[in-house]
């Protein structure tokens, strides 16, 4: 993590002079093209067209969801003369920003952000647009002031994720308390989906009696659900935000031999569909981590390429159960195993 | 007629069980030097406190210059033109004595500090007082009688009509005390009063004009100096007549048990020093400022590294040890007081009898130690050093600067030290108490613990010691018996080559 | 001025550091319990109370190391991450065939000898232990990642003794935060070393002068208080059956917070075990109010924030009364006992 990250600080003054003639040399090419463009088909927006380089993605932080992110980029790249470079920022929109500045200094030719916050992943963008590198985005929770930036964005619709989870819930069990265990508050993810939920619960009968942060940690998201209980005794239903947070509740609700409490998630990682064969969890909103980074790095390729690549791709989410998980995760996985080694240690 | 500077009238005030004022009045005249004497809890403090703003009074009229102010702060009165210097330090210890001479008026250029003028300015104040310091050193390096300098400058540098000190000599060395007279008399011929507290009558005589005694939070005299004599303020101070001569000597000590032997010690202070402190005998090392006789002491104790020599301790059965370390130095029954009590003596938030067990915290091996047997040994051990407090449940740092060294003296009879070695044993003590400690002193001796005293004060080591040692710039120049150890041979041997 | 006498012992208990510190509170503990439970009537129930004892028996066990240090004047803000460090090698070890005992024992070793690195650092360097336990935070953090390869690392089925188990129908982590508690507060009290730490903390050069043995009783601190930290770490992570590398980030300033509640200060000399325990009963009650009300989100910070600087501010201005007036008792001036304190008559 932090020893990654100090590596490329320190990197970069070794290669400050080499970025900089990278980097001049780059604008240099694009202003040859831009002649030859303008001449050809007075289209000035086309970016240069680059056959091979070093791309560079930046995870918010490193865990199993985001290395499966890393996995669709490695995808996306496979079989073209292009190398990756990942870093993670632990879950710091600073250190988010300045990772993508080291990355452009060291003259990467495509950048892939996966956000920390949409403020933090937007200005790196600008930062990349400044210098010609194209960005893509890997989770796009809705319109911003900074999409100009992204050549394309994997389109997550939170929302719809949390409306999903109500309708689950609507049709499989029978109304009561539910405790609501949210991710981080303030990066635009967890209050969307609270907003769908929200939504398609009102005036269902559903009641989120409990609502708090488990800040995508295991103890502290089974510290949510412990007070949850001792409040209400009677709760019936447990909605948790990611995997992470899951796993810990899966395992405390064996624990404590609660088998009859419904439990939904989010996301998915390996060991999550083991939980989901146990009466521990019931159900997880689905989609594919792996896709967002296949996503956004496609988008990055194309406009690499010379084309124009469509801004917004939607992440396909679902509701997967234990019958059914396997099925979808087979057709569209979470991480592409072929690239697990790779990601092991970031 | 000219208007007084400060005028107190029928001053009152009260802490909870105590009265610490009672309808006190006190005027200072412009161009005076005003002394107010009294014994420890006699409220002069107290009245100070209340004339700088820093405390306010129950009842009573405070008037300055004329003006009568009716909610005294620090900063009203110090806008009025006068200036407290208290016996806590206030400074900040990490900041040069030039940022700490003008404070926050340092002089600025371009909204910066334009330091080349700061360090003019400083310059000027401390030559216009006399005072010898290096501007930029850190305040933290220098020495308490340095540090009161630096204060007195800083006080003395802004635009004063009064100048109120509180006991200004507790600290200072005879060298020190003619410059800050020469301070103080300039202040008068400019017209500057000078209000202060001492417990020294013949400073008091040297200097004041006029003297205002108090007893028991009340004003028992006041009037021109040339209406008293030391005697009369003595005893209008006690309310009894006080004996000033020496501390009866019983013993002279066992010279045939030399309890600790100093060796041709040398370190960056100190060059070839050797001397001998036999069992009950009372030897003092005197100097002025820079003799090294503070580090000698901390060195005897174990507490500082020496580059050469020893540091030999004699138990009962005449086997010596040699000192390496404080912790050893304990084990064999030394025990180090420091001048400075409140830093490096006494944990000041702590109660008396956390104080006083403390040496016997650091000595003892028994791994238990209950709260009751701390408690029943502080009560055993405080009556039996005269300490004067409620209880021994009392946070040390309330008590008078008397009663926290007989503190720190219970705690190394609580571990039957053989060997006390002093640093400065009156520092900041009032004149009664400094009897009782000289006598403490001799009853110690007398007991048979070998006493090394460390003072600048040639008086003291005339009045308590069997014998003197001189010495200058961390040397031994000299040595004369107790007895003969008069303040004006004592100056002719540390002055001479 | 009688010392053969000692105060009164109503006014010694008043007048103690325990009571002015822990009066306040008790009366927010008392007055969170009894809104809550007007609110949710199962808060004052046996259960809640063992949850809320579970909840903090990780942060507790911590929080108690802090106390030795922050009492001798030290700080160690690495415990956290080394606990996370703990969890991750425990759970590590199991993973690869070990006996528990063995990791168990493995661990404490381990974390004992980082504690005595950083105590001879910190007291034969002189290095200020805030900067050296700042680069240990991360110097842990990424060593945990590395042998967990960023991911928790499962020990499912196994530590059930740490974590799990029930005592008496009380899990087991609140009886060994009970008896971490119970032995620290002993020690601090009745122990020769305990006086050391004060006396250490209260003023390190009078201490050191008088020949307390300053630098072993320092290092002694920092030892026992990453041991403790070690073993926090193992509790958690049995508690979850995974030894996550990212565990409780937050511990040391929450065990800092606790520690200062109770009574500690930074500067040395203060806190006590049993006011520590009281410190995160506190956090812990306000946590689980905040549940049952279903208080938003974005409001705990704040409220954390208000109990706490609540507290400093009450302990501030007893602690401001004490040194004007006297010890008066800040417990005195709640219950309105005006009664005249004696005072020394010497200022």
């Amino acid at each position: 993590m932090t020893e990654e990250f100090s590596h490329i600080g320190r990197r970069r003054f070794l290669q400050g002079a080499a970025a900089v003639a990278i980097g001049g040399g780059l604008i240099a090419a694009c202003g040859d093209d831009d002649d030859k463009s303008t001449d050809a088909a007075g289209d000035s927006s086309t970016p240069a067209v680059t056959e091979a380089g070093l791309i560079g993605l930046t995870l918010n932080g490193l865990n199993d969801y985001t290395k499966g992110v890393a996995t669709g980029v490695y995808k996306a790249l496979e079989g073209t003369g292009y190398s990756l470079e990942v870093v993670q920022v632990n879950y710091d929109a600073a250190q988010e920003l300045a990772a993508a500045e080291a990355f452009l200094a060291k003259g990467v030719v495509g950048l892939v952000i996966q956000p920390n916050t949409v403020e933090s992943a937007g200005a790196a963008a600008e930062k990349a647009v400044a210098q010609g590198v194209p960005a893509g985005n890997c989770i796009w929770p809705g319109a911003s002031a900074s999409d100009e930036f992204f050549v394309g964005v994997a389109e997550l619709d939170s929302v719809q994720g949390g409306r999903l989870i109500g309708e689950y819930l609507i049709a499989n069990a029978t109304p009561g308390k539910v405790c609501v265990v949210q991710g981080v508050v303030g990066q635009g993810f967890s209050e969307r989906i609270d907003e769908g939920l929200d939504e398609v619960l009102k005036d269902s009968g559903f009641e989120v009696v409990v609502r708090e942060q488990g800040f995508f940690d295991r103890t502290q998201a089974v510290g949510v659900v412990e007070n949850a209980f001792t409040a209400h005794p009677d709760l019936g239903i447990i909605v948790a935000y990611s995997a992470s947070m899951s796993n810990g509740i899966s395992q405390w609700l064996k624990d404590q031999g609660k088998d009859t409490v419904l439990h939904i998630s989010s996301d998915a990682d390996e060991e999550m569909i083991g939980w989901m064969k146990t009466p521990y969890q019931s159900a997880t909103r689905y989609y594919s981590s792996a896709q967002t980074g296949l996503i956004a790095a496609n988008a990055v390729l194309a406009s690499l390429r010379g084309e124009t690549p469509e801004f917004r791709t939607v992440v396909e989410q679902v509701m997967a159960t234990s019958a059914t998980i396997d099925s979808i995760v087979e057709a569209n996985p979470y991480m592409f195993m072929e690239f697990k080694d790779k990601v092991q240690n970031i | 007629m000219t208007v007084n500077v400060l005028e107190l009238r029928e001053i009152s005030k009260s802490f909870p069980g105590v009265q610490a004022l009672s309808n006190v009045s006190l005027i200072v005249r412009p161009g005076t030097v005003h002394a107010i004497c009294g014994e420890n809890g006699a409220g002069k403090s107290t009245l100070i406190k209340i004339a700088t703003g820093a405390q306010s009074a129950d009842s009573g009229v405070i008037q300055i210059c004329g003006d009568r102010i009716d909610h005294a702060s620090r900063r009203t009165v110090q806008n009025l033109g006068v200036r407290a210097i208290f016996q806590e330090r206030q400074i900040a210890p990490d900041l040069s004595v030039t940022e700490n001479v003008l404070l926050d008026r340092l002089p600025k250029r371009f909204g910066r500090v334009d330091w080349k003028n700061a360090k003019i300015q400083a310059k000027q104040r401390m030559n216009a007082l006399e005072i010898i310091l290096d501007i930029d050193t850190p305040v933290r390096n220098l020495s308490v009688a340095q540090l009161q300098m630096m204060e007195i400058a800083r006080a003395v540098s802004l635009d004063a009509r009064l100048i109120v000190m509180d006991e200004p000599t507790a600290s200072l060395s005879r060298h020190e005390l003619e410059p800050l007279f020469r301070v103080i008399n300039k202040l008068r011929d400019g017209g500057v009063s000078v209000l202060f507290i001492s417990h020294h009558l013949d400073e008091v005589f040297a200097i004041a004009d006029e003297i205002t005694v108090m007893r028991d939070g009340v004003v028992i005299s006041h009037g021109e100096i040339s209406e008293f004599t030391p005697a009369s303020i003595a005893e209008l101070m006690f309310g009894r007549t006080v004996s000033s001569s020496q501390a009866d000597r019983m013993s002279q000590g066992d010279l045939s048990k030399p309890r600790l032997v100093i060796n041709k010690v040398c370190s960056d202070r100190l060059n070839d020093v050797s001397l001998s402190v036999s069992a009950g005998e009372i030897v003092s090392v005197t100097g002025g400022i820079g003799a090294g006789v503070s580090e000698l002491a901390r060195m005897a104790a174990g507490g500082m590294l020496k580059s050469s020599g020893e540091i030999l301790v004699y138990d009962d059965s005449r086997e010596s040890h040699a000192i390496s370390s404080r912790r050893q130095a304990l084990n064999l029954g030394v025990a180090y007081l420091p001048a400075d009590r409140k830093r490096k003596g006494l944990l000041l938030e702590r109660t008396l009898s956390d104080n006083i067990v403390l040496g016997q915290q650091a000595a003892g091996s028994n791994p238990i130690l209950t709260p009751r047997k701390v408690s029943e040994s502080a009560r055993a051990i405080a009556p039996s050093a005269n300490i004067k407090a409620a209880n021994v449940d009392v946070v040390v740092g309330t008590l008078s600067g008397g009663n926290q060294q007989k503190v720190m003296i219970g705690r190394w009879m609580g571990v039957n030290a053989r060997i006390m070695i002093f640093d400065e044993p009156t520092a900041g003590i009032d004149i009664a108490s400094k009897f009782e400690i000289y006598s403490e002193l001799r009853r110690l001796a007398d007991s048979g613990v070998a006493i090394l005293i460390c003072s600048t004060d040639f008086q003291e080591v005339g009045q308590v010691s069997d014998r003197v040692i001189v010495m200058r710039s961390g040397n031994i120049v000299g040595e004369v018996e107790g007895s003969k150890a008069t303040e004006g041979r004592l100056l002719e041997m540390e002055m001479s080559k | 001025m009688n010392v053969d006498n000692r105060s009164p012992l109503k006014q010694r208990i008043l007048r103690s550091d325990g009571a002015r510190f822990m009066a306040p509170l008790i009366v927010a503990i008392i007055a969170i319990s009894l809104y809550t439970n007007g609110e949710n009537g199962n808060f004052l129930g046996g259960d809640n109370l063992k949850n809320i004892l579970l909840q903090v028996s990780v942060l507790g066990i911590i929080a108690t190391g802090q106390t030795l240090l922050i009492a001798a004047g030290q700080l160690d803000l690495s415990v956290a991450t080394l606990a996370a460090l703990a969890g991750v090698i425990g759970a590590t070890r199991i993973n690869d065939g070990g006996s528990e005992l063995w990791a168990v024992v493995l661990v404490l070793l381990i974390c004992a000898l980082f504690g005595l690195l950083w105590g001879i650092l910190v007291a034969g360097l002189k290095i200020p232990p805030f900067i050296l336990t700042l680069g240990g935070t991360s110097l842990f953090a990424s060593i945990a990642l590395r042998i967990s390869k960023s991911s928790p690392v499962p020990a499912r089925e196994r530590f059930e003794w740490l974590g799990r188990a029930k005592v008496f129908g009380v899990q087991t982590p609140i009886w060994y935060f009970l008896i971490v508690v119970v032995i620290a507060a002993f020690v601090m009290r009745y122990t020769r070393f305990g006086r050391h730490v004060y006396a250490t903390g209260s003023n390190e050069e009078a201490s050191y002068l008088t020949g307390i043995p300053t630098a072993r009783t320092k290092v002694l601190c920092f030892v026992i208080s990453s041991t403790l930290a070690g073993f926090a770490g193992l509790v958690a992570m049995a508690r979850i059956s995974t030894g996550d590398p990212r565990n409780g980030s937050q511990l040391a300033l929450q065990a800092i917070a606790a520690v200062v509640l109770g009574g500690g200060t930074l500067a040395g000399g203060r806190g006590s075990p049993i006011g520590t325990f009281i410190g995160v009963v506190l956090l812990a009650v306000v946590q689980s109010a905040l549940t049952f009300n279903n208080v938003q989100t974005f409001w705990n910070d704040a409220v954390f924030g208000l109990v706490l600087i609540f507290a400093v501010v009450v302990t501030a201005i007893g602690d401001l009364r004490r040194r004007r007036f006297g010890a008066r008792p800040i417990l005195a001036s709640f219950i309105r006992r005006n009664e005249p304190v004696q005072v020394p008559s010497e200022k």
